[in-house]
């Protein structure tokens, strides 16, 4: 392997990518381990004894998946950690219960009920409160919503965009225009704004609706603007329609959209994050479907209206079937088709990505002594970033600067995937011509098997023990499985480069190895554990 | 990339085929010997020395070193390709006290057969597109 300068130049993509975040410390806090301040302050020691109630927690859950991942705690603590605190807090696809708690506990399901009501703005004591009949209540508010059980309703919330589906497939549309008192109350008003919100409004509500009727009378037909502000004030306080400004709030917050705190208040913060969806979609949508930003929002009298049916059936449009191979898959179909300077444009466009993350503290941040926090789950995104597979190649760069929350998510993503799959790739390449070594110890016993593809297998042991012998199995099994994995990735690699070598370039092989990587993952789920492990393989 | 890296990187994809294809010939047979001892090396010692970049080589060289080695092969299992199986085992095992070193030598045994033959298939898979 000695001049393989593929390998090394692998090896250094690898070293440039950007550095995983401290994302396990931000969950943590979300599900009540530790207390919602600056990450920064925590010692490790504080860390440290979450963490091991976090694990407590999850063994007593008895999750299935977690289960089955137990074992891999001993090898590679840090990714079941940040895999189960990120799957206990997703609300893409979370985890969804069978039964709800007992009273009085305070153990996972309880927090992460407790975490998911906070999301929506019905909790607000301690996540780590114990479930009881203020928990009780708050579900009650959640099922009413959601016109369902309250075990039902909960799980509806470990997939928001399924809670958005039903929302909007069972209530009448004009529940879905939202009012909410406005900060930019000073912004001049134009009748010619007042009739393209109406005009959409029009559009989107039967001719009969009682809103329509009502917004009629008391902001239309108004003469010198003098809105009745009772109508917009009675509007503005009804409970279901600050749960659905809620819900926006979290879906915008999901897409990368939103920063700022999660509280159901519209400051500007949130009305800018509305116009970035609005040209965001804008950016994508053909000429004749174009929406402007003033048929979404009206600023009228100190209020603001929204036009929330717009935006959830935007989030519903997402949810044809989408996933990360998908995206990668059409972006390397786009990257093969794209001619040399667009490749290079790309090329470039993502190493700004790359130091722009690298840039960033993607820590979870307090600003104004408020707790803000980024969304994890990636689901949701990927599927949206769908859409922008052209944008990608040829205009990466003005998205960059219109939409960089957006693309932030989704760019780290991918190199999350890209960092697992060259270090599969490249750590199956030298386990193919290197030796591995598996050391098991305990006390003055050990075991060592020695590895390697031309002289076999060597075991020394000094006082073996069938627990020893056990667990130097179980450790043996799980870095064979590893292996495989990385064996199937050069497989796949490789065959692709001898297929396509006189065209392959750079980006088109990185590409590769995350469509590679995504692909041979989920034929391995059982195996992703053990991609994981692939951290504590010894070769030489 | 650019074109003047493309060529040492096609290069070494090259190097590295014509070394898989060479690897097949050595995954004909599959050899594994367990040795047990009192290496005088305490366990400590490997995690001291980081047993995660610990060498069995080394390892060996300084239990040698040491002067205290009483190597024995307790148990020796070679498989040819054609499934010819080969066992050498120490003449005075006792099945009760050797229970953990024998149920070791087996589930090594098993675990080397099963990577071995992932690895013939991993190279079939290549060689088959060469």
């Amino acid at each position: 392997m000695e001049d393989n300068q593929l390998i090394d130049r692998l090896e250094n993509e690898y070293q440039s990518l950007p550095d995983e975040t401290d994302e396990i410390v931000q969950h943590l806090i979300e599900l009540g381990y530790l207390p919602q301040l600056n990450p920064e302050v925590f010692t490790d020691i504080q860390i440290s004894v979450a963490e091991e109630a976090f694990i407590a927690d999850l063994k007593q859950a008895d999750f299935e998946d977690f289960k089955r991942d137990a074992l891999a705690l001993l090898f590679d603590r840090r990714s079941v950690l940040l895999k189960y605190s990120r799957k206990a807090t997703d609300i893409d696809e979370g985890y969804v219960f069978e039964n709800l708690p007992m009273p009085g506990s305070t153990g996972m399901i309880a927090r992460i009920i407790h975490y998911r009501l906070e999301l929506f703005g019905l909790w607000s004591l301690p996540i780590h409160a114990p479930y009881g009949k203020i928990t009780a209540r708050a579900l009650k508010q959640l099922a009413l919503y959601c016109e369902m059980d309250e075990l039902s309703a909960i799980n509806q919330t470990a997939d928001i965009e399924g809670i958005s589906r039903m929302l909007i497939e069972t209530r009448p549309n004009e529940d879905f225009i939202l009012t909410f008192s406005s900060a930019q109350i000073d912004k001049k008003y134009k009748r010619k704004e007042l009739n393209s919100f109406y005009g959409r409004l029009k559009n989107d509500l039967p001719t009969d609706s009682a809103f329509l009727k009502k917004f009629e009378k008391n902001v239309i037909d108004v003469k010198k603007r003098h809105f009745n502000s009772g109508f917009l004030s009675v509007e503005s306080q009804d409970d279901f329609k600050n749960f659905v400004i809620r819900l926006i709030q979290v879906h915008q917050w999901q897409e990368g959209l939103y920063d700022g705190n999660l509280d159901g208040k519209v400051g500007d913060v949130s009305i800018q994050s509305l116009r970035d969806a609005v040209e965001l979609d804008r950016e994508n949508t053909g000429k004749k479907e174009r929406l402007k930003e003033k048929e979404l929002l009206l600023f009228v009298d100190g209020y603001c209206l929204l036009n929330g049916y717009y935006f959830l059936r935007k989030y519903m449009l997402e949810s044809e079937e989408g996933s990360g191979t998908k995206l990668w898959e059409a972006i390397d179909e786009q990257l093969s088709r794209a001619d040399q300077e667009e490749r290079q444009t790309y090329l470039q466009n993502v190493e700004e990505i790359k130091k722009r993350l690298r840039a960033e503290t993607e820590k979870a941040k307090v600003v104004n002594g408020f707790f803000r926090r980024i969304y994890c789950g990636i689901k949701k995104v990927l599927k949206r970033a769908l859409n922008f597979v052209k944008k990608f190649i040829k205009d990466l760069g003005r998205l960059i600067k219109k939409a960089w929350g957006f693309i932030k998510r989704v760019f780290k993503a991918f190199f999350e995937d890209l960092k697992m799959g060259i270090k599969a790739f490249v750590e199956g390449v030298k386990f193919l011509f290197g030796r591995k070594e598996i050391i098991t110890t305990e006390g003055n016993s050990f075991l060592i098997s020695k590895f390697q593809l031309d002289a076999d297998c060597l075991n020394l042991c000094q006082d073996p023990n069938s627990v020893l012998v056990q667990n130097h199995s179980n450790k043996t099994r799980y870095q064979f499985a590893a292996m495989n994995f990385s064996l199937r990735m050069v497989v796949e690699i490789l065959n692709i480069f001898i297929k396509a070598v006189s065209v392959m370039l750079w980006p088109l092989l990185l590409i590769q190895i995350v469509k590679v990587f995504k692909r041979i993952s989920e034929e391995f789920k059982k195996l992703k554990s053990s991609v994981n492990l692939t951290t504590q393989t010894i070769v030489t | 990339m650019a074109d003047e890296l493309k060529k040492p990187v096609e290069g070494g994809f090259k190097k590295l085929l014509k070394n898989i294809g060479s690897a097949i010939e050595d995954a004909a047979s599959l050899e594994v010997s367990t040795f047990t001892g009192k290496f005088n090396y305490q366990a400590v010692e490997l995690i001291r020395n980081e047993v995660d970049r610990a060498r069995v080589d080394s390892v060996l060289k300084k239990m040698t070193l040491t002067g205290d080695v009483n190597l024995d092969l307790f148990a020796f299992t070679s498989i040819k390709i054609d499934s010819d199986v080969t066992s050498v085992v120490r003449p005075d095992i006792n099945l009760e006290e050797h229970k953990d070193l024998l149920n070791f030598h087996k589930e090594m045994l098993t675990e080397s057969r099963a990577a071995r033959k992932e690895i013939i298939n991993t190279v079939k898979d290549l060689v088959k597109n060469i």
